[in-house]
C-alpha cells in the first residue's frame, strides 16, 4: 500500500500528541524543566553580553549582530531539540536493542525513531531565539544594515535550515552508531561544540575549525554566512541559495549513510 | 581509628575504586569526548583572543593569560562539574533501587559519594590531564610556578574543588527524593557553575553586581578559585573560602541525607 505524506503527517502527530501527554503528567516538573532550560540558554547570550558590554566587539560584530547571528541558531536548534532529538539517544537504542522494536514497525525506522518524541520543553528556547532576533532587529532595521526580507529570511528561513542541518549531522553521528555503537560521546565533537562554535562570527576560529565548520560540520551554513551577507559585513548572495542546498544535499547523504549502516545492524538479543 | 570505622572506610574506598573500573571500560569513547572538550577549549580562547587582541591587560588579565585561564577551566571542569552521577542517583530513587542502597549497611551520603569520587578520580586521570597535554601542545600551558609553597595552595585547592563539585552533585541526587526530574537541577548547576564560577569569564571581569553575587555563591569553588591559584593569582584566604564552603555544603548534605531517609518514598521497584 502506498502511503502519502498525509498519512506520515497524521501518525506522526498522533504519536507526537501521546508523547506530549506523557510528559504533562508530571507538570510542576515539566513547568521546571521549560523554566530552567530557557534560563540556561539565556545565561549562555548573558555571557555574551557581558563580555561585549566591555569590549564592544567580536571581530567587528556587535552586540546586537551577534544577537541576529545568536537567535536563528537558538531556533533552529529548539525545533532540532523538539522534534529530532531521539536520534541524539540512539546510543541507547542500540545498546539495550530498542532498535528492534522500531525495525519491525510498519513505516520508515528514521521516521518511527523520531516520532517516538516530541519534546515541547523547548518552547522557552524558541521564544528566546524569536526575542534575540527582536533585540538584533531594533538596531540593524532603524539603522538600515539589515532589510525586512533579511529579517524575514533570518525569522522564517534561515532557522528551518539550521533545524535540518542539525538533523542531518545528528543522523549521520547515529548512523556511525550502527558500526561502533557507543556515540554519545562522538555528538560532543559532532553537534555540541560546533553548536556553541556556531553562535559566535566563525572568522575569530583558527583555520581548521573554520574548515571543518564550512565542510564536514556545515553549521556556518544555518547561521554565519547567510547573517554576515544579510547584514552587509561580506559574502556573497549566493550563500541564501547554497544554505537550503546544504541542508537538503545535508539531509540526503546522512539518509544514505543510515540506510548502509542500517545493514549492519545486530540486536543484542534477548 | 575503631575497628569498624576501618571497615566501613574500607567499604568506601572499595566503592571509589569500582567506580574507577566501570568508567575505566570506557576510556576510548572518552578520548575521543576529550579531543571534542578540547574543541570546546579553543573556541572560549578564540573568543577572548579576539576579543582582548591588541589590547593592554585588564585587571591583570592579557591575551595570553586569558587563554592558560580557560584551558586551565576546561581541565579543572571534569572534576568538579562534567559528571551526571547525582542524575543518576535520582534516577536509583525512581526506579527503586534506592530502597536497597537504603537497606546496605553503609551510610548514603559516603556510598554516594564514595562513587562521585571514583568519578572524579578517573576523570581527573582520563579527562583533566590528557585535556592539559593538548593545551600543553597547543597553548603551551605552562606548569605552575611557585615551586613547593605554591604547589602547597595549588593541591589542597583542587582537591577542595572536587568535594566542593561532588557534594553539589550529590545534592541534585538528594533532591530526587524531593521531585521526580532531577536533570534540570544537573543543567542549571553546570550553567551556574560556568557562569557564577568564572569558568567562562574571571570573576575580575564580571560587571560589578554580577562579580559581588559570584563572590558570595560555592560556584567559583569549581572553577575560578583553583585555576586562580595554579596561575599564582590569590593565596592561602583562597583555600579558607573554599574550606569553608566545602564544610557548609558537607554539612548541609549530611543534614538533607538524614531528612531524606524518613521522606523515603520509593516509586516503582
Amino acid at each position: 500500500m502506498r502511503r502519502t505524506a498525509l498519512d506520515f503527517w497524521r501518525v506522526f502527530w498522533f504519536l507526537a500528541a501521546k508523547g506530549m501527554r506523557e510528559r504533562m503528567q508530571y507538570k510542576a516538573s515539566f513547568l521546571l524543566t521549560v523554566l530552567f532550560r530557557t534560563l540556561s540558554t539565556t545565561m549562555d547570550f548573558v555571557l555574551i553580553a557581558v563580555i561585549l558590554a566591555r569590549f564592544r566587539f567580536i571581530d567587528g560584530w556587535d552586540v546586537f549582530e551577534v544577537a541576529l547571528l545568536y537567535g536563528p541558531v537558538t531556533l533552529a536548534r529548539s525545533i532540532f531539540d523538539a522534534f529530532a532529538r531521539e536520534l541524539e539517544r540512539f546510543e541507547h537504542y542500540l545498546v539495550s536493542g530498542d532498535y528492534d522494536g522500531i525495525l519491525v514497525r510498519p513505516w520508515p525506522t528514521v521516521f518511527a525513531l523520531l516520532a517516538r518524541k516530541v519534546d515541547v520543553t523547548r518552547i522557552g528556547m524558541a521564544l528566546q531565539g524569536l526575542v534575540l532576533i527582536a533585540i538584533g532587529a531594533s538596531q540593524a532595521l532603524p539603522a538600515g544594515t539589515l532589510s525586512p526580507a533579511g529579517l524575514a529570511y533570518l525569522v522564517l528561513v534561515l532557522p528551518l535550515l539550521g533545524a535540518m542541518i542539525l538533523t542531518a549531522i545528528s543522523m549521520a553521528t547515529a548512523a556511525i552508531g550502527f558500526w561502533v555503537i557507543r556515540i554519545d560521546d562522538l555528538y560532543v565533537f559532532t553537534m555540541y561544540a560546533p553548536l556553541s562554535a556556531a553562535v559566535f562570527p566563525l572568522s575569530i576560529y583558527p583555520g581548521w575549525l573554520r574548515g571543518l565548520l564550512h565542510t564536514v560540520i556545515p553549521v556556518a551554513f544555518a547561521g554565519y554566512l547567510p547573517v554576515l551577507f544579510l547584514l552587509g559585513k561580506g559574502g556573497s548572495g549566493w550563500v541564501l541559495v547554497a544554505s537550503p542546498a546544504v541542508a537538503l544535499i545535508s539531509l540526503w547523504l546522512a539518509h544514505r549513510l543510515w540506510l548502509t549502516g542500517e545493514r549492519q545492524y545486530h540486536s543484542t538479543g534477548s | 581509628m575503631n575497628p569498624s570505622m576501618h571497615r566501613t572506610l574500607r567499604t568506601y574506598a572499595v566503592s571509589a575504586r569500582m567506580s574507577i573500573r566501570r568508567n575505566l571500560q570506557y576510556r576510548g569513547q572518552h578520548m575521543i569526548n576529550n579531543f571534542a572538550s578540547a574543541v570546546f577549549g579553543f573556541m572560549y580562547i578564540a573568543i577572548w583572543r579576539a576579543v582582548t587582541v591588541s589590547r593592554p591587560p585588564i585587571e591583570g588579565y592579557d591575551s595570553q593569560t586569558l587563554t592558560y585561564y580557560i584551558a586551565l577551566c576546561q581541565c579543572v571542569l571534569w572534576i568538579t562539574t562534567f559528571d551526571r552521577s547525582g542524575v543518576q542517583i535520582a534516577q536509583r530513587i525512581r526506579d527503586g533501587s534506592a530502597g536497597i542502597d537504603l537497606m546496605r549497611p553503609l551510610g548514603l551520603m559516603g556510598l554516594h559519594m564514595s562513587q562521585i569520587y571514583g568519578v572524579r578520580l578517573y576523570n581527573f586521570a582520563f579527562r583533566s590531564l590528557p585535556m592539559a597535554m593538548i593545551f600543553g601542545a597547543a597553548v603551551g600551558l605552562p606548569l605552575p610556578g611557585g615551586g613547593a609553597p605554591r604547589l602547597l595552595l595549588i593541591i589542597p585547592a583542587w582537591l577542595l574543588a572536587m568535594h566542593v563539585g561532588a557534594t553539589l552533585n550529590y545534592l541534585i541526587g538528594l533532591a530526587g527524593f524531593w521531585t521526580v526530574e532531577t536533570g534540570w537541577l544537573y543543567l542549571s548547576l553546570q550553567t551556574l557553575i560556568l557562569m557564577m564560577g568564572g569558568c567562562s569569564l574571571p570573576l575580575e571581569l564580571m560587571p560589578a553586581g554580577m562579580r559581588a553575587v559570584a563572590a558570595v555563591l560555592p560556584f567559583a569553588c569549581c572553577g575560578y578559585y583553583p585555576v586562580s591559584l595554579y596561575l599564582g593569582r590569590g593565596g592561602v584566604e583562597v583555600l579558607l573560602i573554599m574550606f569553608a564552603w566545602a564544610a557548609a555544603l558537607s554539612g548541609l548534605a549530611a543534614w538533607l541525607t538524614a531528612r531524606a531517609r524518613l521522606r523515603a518514598e520509593v516509586v516503582g521497584g
